[in-house]
């Protein structure tokens, strides 16, 4: 399990993260919400070392793992596809692939795997990652960042900007990620696609968690949704 | 790189090289000189890109290196009485201790930060040059030519100044740096150098240790920098602060701009075009300068990412 307990984070003086505390576990989503500038991206940033954490930690399976270099969290299990894509435009497809697979040892097993998951990177594995489309890129970053085989994967905002047959795609391989017991903590604007994967939801607002909740629980009382978002559910 | 690419490519900077090999049995003597010197500089230039180019770490310090190859090699044979190649292994390794020592205090910070601390290292070289004049001949600098002993090919005496020693020591060091850069940059190594340079902390979050990656480049930057400046010392027998200037660090990044940055052949086209620009219109105005900064701003202006890497982007998206 992913454990993040009673974190707060800073950027510079300002506190961003206030004691935060959530459980991501093994084959589940937990979907995150919150307004922009909540602390959403925030909290991925702070478990994978980019940010620091000034007090409580993120442990995996109960090793401690905040206070680690950003370049030892993928060793532990954890992959993240950053909003934005931020894919390595000069690189072609498979060699974006290949920089993902070092920590899982350059196995061709789990290309194959990533692969299976996203078939339409097939035909493009020559071409430059940076001449694709938007959607074609959220597929490399998300399949980049699986070549590590990752037992939990961070993933914020994938559907940012891609047009819905895309979003489906990726709303579709979240899907089969959690049957392969992947645990991911997704980030998201799109309430509708974050409510049909989730297994679980939490809000926040400015650094706190405010309330966590279920979709089901969401579809009865979307108040939650209304609150720390500003947006209603459609029943 | 695919097959096509890689024969392509091959042809291209195979006949440069075979080009370069057979301009020497042409040329006059004073361009027989120039473009062994050009090479000579041009190697210093994919020194410098490999930094730039590759990992994207622009420094204003590398004259430190070019110098620090050049005065081992130098005061080596001067004082140690070192032998030509003795002297040259000397400079190899000082090079290389010199940007291990550089790059493990440089490379602790980036960007901005990183270029002023590089400019600091390089005028402190400088400086410590002209402090220490008493031992390295300071401002005057020293000419190494009567303390070098000759070169014994199949039983035949050739002196270092000999314009076809020169010419083809110049050439040889080219190629070793075009084959060695080739080498690296088509390995994973060179794609995560490259990695690095596209973006340096998404490259971290996949599990690399970006300041060794960055350090290796840094050392391999410095060292064919530092050997470059010990073969330009040995070929043309001098030694002298000129090469220890901030203008001899701007160089190779203006020679790397207008070739294009990240490229192979770059630095040899721009190396090659800045210095025939300068010695043909230094022939006509004392402010040549101004002329050679206003033609650069136009080639700019025609290519943006340098004369190769336009080439690459528009028409020949093959070019390494």
């Amino acid at each position: 399990m992913l454990k993040i307990k009673n974190i707060s984070s800073c950027y510079a003086k300002v506190k961003v993260l206030n004691d935060v505390s959530l459980e991501v576990k093994e084959g589940q989503i937990l979907g995150l919400l919150g307004r922009n500038g909540a602390g959403k991206s925030t909290l991925l940033k702070s478990i994978m070392g980019l940010v620091e954490v000034v007090s409580g930690n993120v442990s995996l399976d109960d090793e401690i793992i905040s206070g680690k270099k950003a370049e030892e969290i993928p060793y532990y299990g954890i992959g993240y596809v950053p909003q934005g894509r931020r894919l390595f435009p000069e690189l072609m497809v498979e060699e974006n692939l290949k920089m993902g697979l070092l920590v899982s040892g350059y196995s061709a097993d789990v290309l194959d795997w990533v692969l299976s998951l996203f078939p339409a990177l097939k035909s493009r594995m020559k071409q430059k990652s940076g001449t694709l489309s938007g959607g074609e890129q959220q597929m490399v970053a998300t399949a980049r960042a699986l070549c590590i085989k990752p037992k939990y994967l961070l993933m914020d905002e994938p559907s940012e900007g891609l047009m819905p047959s895309i979003i489906e795609t990726i709303l579709e391989t979240l899907e089969k990620l959690k049957t392969e017991n992947v645990g991911i903590l997704l980030v998201e604007q799109k309430i509708e696609g974050i409510l049909r994967v989730s297994d679980s939801i939490a809000f926040i607002e400015n650094g706190f968690i405010r309330a966590e909740s279920d979709p089901q629980k969401l579809k009865k009382n979307p108040d939650p949704l209304e609150k720390y978002v500003g947006v209603k559910a459609r029943k | 790189m695919r097959k096509k690419s890689l024969f392509y490519s091959l042809m291209l900077h195979g006949g440069i090289l075979i080009i370069l090999f057979l301009l020497q049995f042409i040329l006059p003597a004073y361009h027989h000189s120039s473009v062994s010197k050009i090479m000579i500089l041009a190697s210093y230039a994919i020194g410098y890109n490999f930094l730039l180019g590759y990992t994207g770490l622009m420094s204003l310090g590398h004259a430190m290196f070019f110098s620090a190859g050049m005065y081992s090699m130098g005061l080596g044979i001067y004082y140690l009485d070192l032998s030509p190649m003795n002297g040259l292994i000397f400079s190899f390794l000082f090079s290389i201790l010199v940007s291990m020592i550089f790059g493990s205090f440089a490379l602790r910070t980036s960007g901005v930060s990183f270029l002023i601390v590089t400019l600091m290292f390089g005028q402190t070289f400088y400086l410590s040059i002209l402090y220490f004049s008493e031992f390295t001949f300071g401002h005057d600098g020293f000419s190494l030519g009567k303390y070098l002993e000759p070169l014994f090919i199949f039983g035949k005496e050739y002196l270092f100044s000999d314009p076809g020693i020169r010419y083809n020591f110049a050439l040889l060091l080219l190629l070793i740096y075009v084959l060695i850069t080739t080498f690296i940059m088509l390995s994973p190594l060179g794609r995560i150098l490259i990695a690095i340079r596209e973006n340096e902390s998404r490259t971290q979050l996949l599990g690399y240790n970006v300041f060794y990656y960055k350090f290796f480049a840094l050392v391999v930057s410095g060292t064919f920098s530092g050997v470059a400046g010990a073969m330009h010392g040995l070929l043309f027998s001098y030694i002298g602060t000129t090469f220890a200037e901030i203008h001899h660090s701007i160089s190779p990044l203006l020679w790397t701009l207008l070739g294009g940055v990240g490229t192979l052949m770059g630095p040899l086209l721009g190396t090659g075009i800045m210095y025939y620009l300068i010695d043909f219109i230094s022939e006509i105005t004392k402010n040549y300068l101004l002329i050679v900064g206003l033609v650069l701003i136009l080639m700019i202006i025609w290519f943006p990412m340098g004369i190769m890497g336009t080439v690459r982007k528009k028409w020949f998206k093959w070019l390494p």
